[in-house]
């Protein structure tokens, strides 16, 4: 096998190498492929392992010849950790990763906030693990090698676009030239700079933030815990914020911001980085010599495109919006983007949805885009306060918090959770006897279930029921029958309470798992028919 | 104190402040934050209230 000749090194990371391949299309083949996904990062093969599941085929084109370079994203949360479980990539992850449950903010020297995430041993996964992206981007990739139905080519840059109303071609440039690739579906998964986006001259839409971040890996034993650490005008560096992440391989990420005045070009250097870093460590007392690895600079935007869906192309992750750093939703949401997208878009190029079933992806994930725009945007402000009255305020609230708890909320990074596609059309209104549990659009919690499985298991493949009593179930066999693609599962011990479930109560989950209906009491006669509306109404007819 | 603001108003009041003293420029910032301490001040309806808040203030700025 080539190895990687290219200019990414590391001291923790040997990048792989992924060759170019002549496709069949520059043998004058013409296949009309069922998706195409251009970008080869975590959200488009991710994306891919998505509809594979579901038993279509993509084809993923890709510039680069090898992962991203850096630490980049590095927390992932439980959703994630679950998106990836189910597509079998967890293992890889879990067998790698730092989870971690807390947290520590400090204003000068003294502790003002101390984040802790609820986290149970009834729990399959940590609510967040720390690892370089570059692994991330490698593990996914792994596992899509292994699968028949994912086409990965290298070295292949779009460089046109031919949108028509029943296809899509694209100009792909390869080190051997170019080739028409058609497709039924388009998913651009390209990135921040998308040429996708470019290429149909669509503009991201929003606010950018002035504060600026230097964000650097360092390679330092350390026995320190894995959390996340924040300090507000520390002693090392009087006026910014610096935020101090463990990872995998003795690798340390430090992310420090970059103050009003401060000469850009002068802060840059890689000098003045390493100054930087050494008073910091100086300050936290780690005395062990340290290597600087990676360095790049960091600008909180909240950006995104007007619609997610144009016409047969659906962008996702960075190419749709770029959203602050601050409460780890970037790729977390890129991630969350291909498994609400996969399943559409798989029932859709099948050709058991009708179209219309896309434009809910849009709608759903631009939802949960605004909602992370409005947490990101609170923790921005704190992060990098904009202006001398939030400056003052946010000094006022770190010094009160010393001794006070009131103000400590203020600190809170208001970490990544699960959105709740509230007003999504593909609910059935909910049953109002419901005085509990989770609601048609949200995301029942991952509950361990009596035989040591997890919810997650045992959903996820399709459409699936929970039903609550073995009776209830046997009355819908004649039901199921008909939907062989339907997974039921039976909840009838301490598993219900979580779902305020009575013998008689029913609940139909999509494939990635959030609540498409639920009913408190159903009978049997009308089950069947409850059934068949909420699903035809959950796969987009509406 | 009787009442307390929950997360989201703390957020509220924070932002309205913030912005506030924004709008209030550099020249009257002291001026605003003395005269917006002394309308507090009344609404509490308690010199203990206001004593207490004193009290935190200042050891805010002590050390």
């Amino acid at each position: 096998m080539a190895t990687y000749e290219g200019q990414r090194r590391s001291l923790y990371f040997d990048y792989p190498y992924y060759p170019f391949r002549r496709p069949a299309e520059m043998a004058g083949a013409r296949p009309v492929h069922p998706v195409v996904i251009v970008g080869g990062g975590p959200v488009g093969v991710t994306a891919a392992l998505e509809l594979a599941r579901f038993g279509v085929p993509a084809v993923v084109v890709e510039a680069d010849d090898t992962v991203a370079e850096g630490s980049r994203a590095i927390c992932f949360s439980r959703r994630t950790l679950e998106i990836l479980d189910v597509l079998g990539v967890a293992p890889a992850v879990m067998a790698k990763a730092l989870p971690w449950t807390h947290g520590t903010s400090y204003y000068k020297d003294k502790q003002v906030f101390r984040l802790e995430m609820p986290h149970g041993d009834q729990e399959k996964f940590y609510p967040m693990v720390n690892l370089q992206q570059c692994y991330l981007e490698k593990f996914i990739i792994d596992r899509a090698a292994e699968e028949p139905l994912i086409d990965l080519r290298w070295q292949s840059r779009v460089v046109g676009v031919a949108a028509g109303p029943d296809r899509v071609t694209l100009d792909i440039e390869t080190p051997d030239g170019r080739y028409p690739l058609t497709a039924d579906y388009v998913v651009a998964a390209d990135g921040a700079r998308s040429a996708m986006r470019n290429l149909m001259g669509l503009a991201l839409k929003g606010q950018s933030y002035e504060g600026r971040y230097l964000i650097a890996d360092i390679l330092l034993k350390s026995h320190y815990p894995t959390e996340r650490r924040a300090w507000f005008d520390p002693p090392s560096n009087p006026g910014s914020t610096i935020l101090m992440h463990k990872q995998p391989e003795d690798i340390w990420r430090i992310d420090y911001q970059l103050k009003d005045g401060e000469d850009a070009d002068i802060e840059l250097q890689e000098d003045r980085i390493r100054a930087r870093i050494a008073d910091h460590l100086a300050f936290i007392g780690e005395t062990a010599p340290w290597q600087l690895d990676w360095h790049s600079v960091y600008k909180a935007h909240s950006l995104c495109l007007d619609s997610y869906v144009h016409g047969r192309v659906m962008f996702a992750g960075d190419a749709a919006h770029l959203v602050p750093i601050f409460g780890v939703r970037g790729l977390n949401s890129g991630i969350a983007d291909a498994n609400n997208l996969g399943w559409k878009l798989a029932a859709v190029a099948r050709g058991e949805a009708l179209p219309s079933l896309l434009q809910s992806y849009s709608d759903e994930r631009r939802a949960a885009t605004l909602d992370v725009f409005d947490n990101a945007g609170k923790s921005t402000v704190f992060m990098t306060p904009p202006s001398r009255g939030y400056a003052l305020m946010r000094e006022a609230a770190l010094r009160l918090s010393v001794h006070e708890t009131f103000p400590r909320t203020l600190i809170n990074p208001r970490q990544s959770q699960p959105f709740y596609y509230r007003d999504s059309v593909l609910n059935t209104a909910d049953d109002p006897a419901f005085t509990g549990g989770p609601p048609p659009g949200s995301l029942p919690p991952n509950e361990k279930l009596p035989d040591g499985a997890y919810l997650s298991d045992r959903i996820g493949r399709a459409f699936s029921i929970i039903a609550f009593s073995a009776a209830m179930r046997d009355r819908l066999a004649p039901w199921l029958a008909q939907h062989s693609d339907i997974s039921t599962l039976l909840l009838d011990g301490a598993g219900r309470d979580i779902f305020a479930a009575a013998d008689d109560s029913l609940y139909l989950l999509r494939p990635d798992g959030h609540v498409a209906a639920r009913w408190k009491h159903v009978a049997a006669a009308i089950a069947a028919d409850s059934l068949d509306a909420a699903l035809s109404r959950a796969r987009g007819a509406l | 104190m009787s009442k307390t603001l929950s997360g989201t108003a703390l957020e509220q009041v924070f932002d309205l402040i913030a912005t506030s003293i924004d709008d209030a420029g550099v020249e009257n910032e002291r001026a605003f934050l003395a005269t917006l301490a002394l309308a507090l001040a009344q609404k509490t309806g308690s010199v203990s209230d206001v004593a207490d808040a004193v009290a935190a203030a200042k050891r805010a700025i002590e050390e």
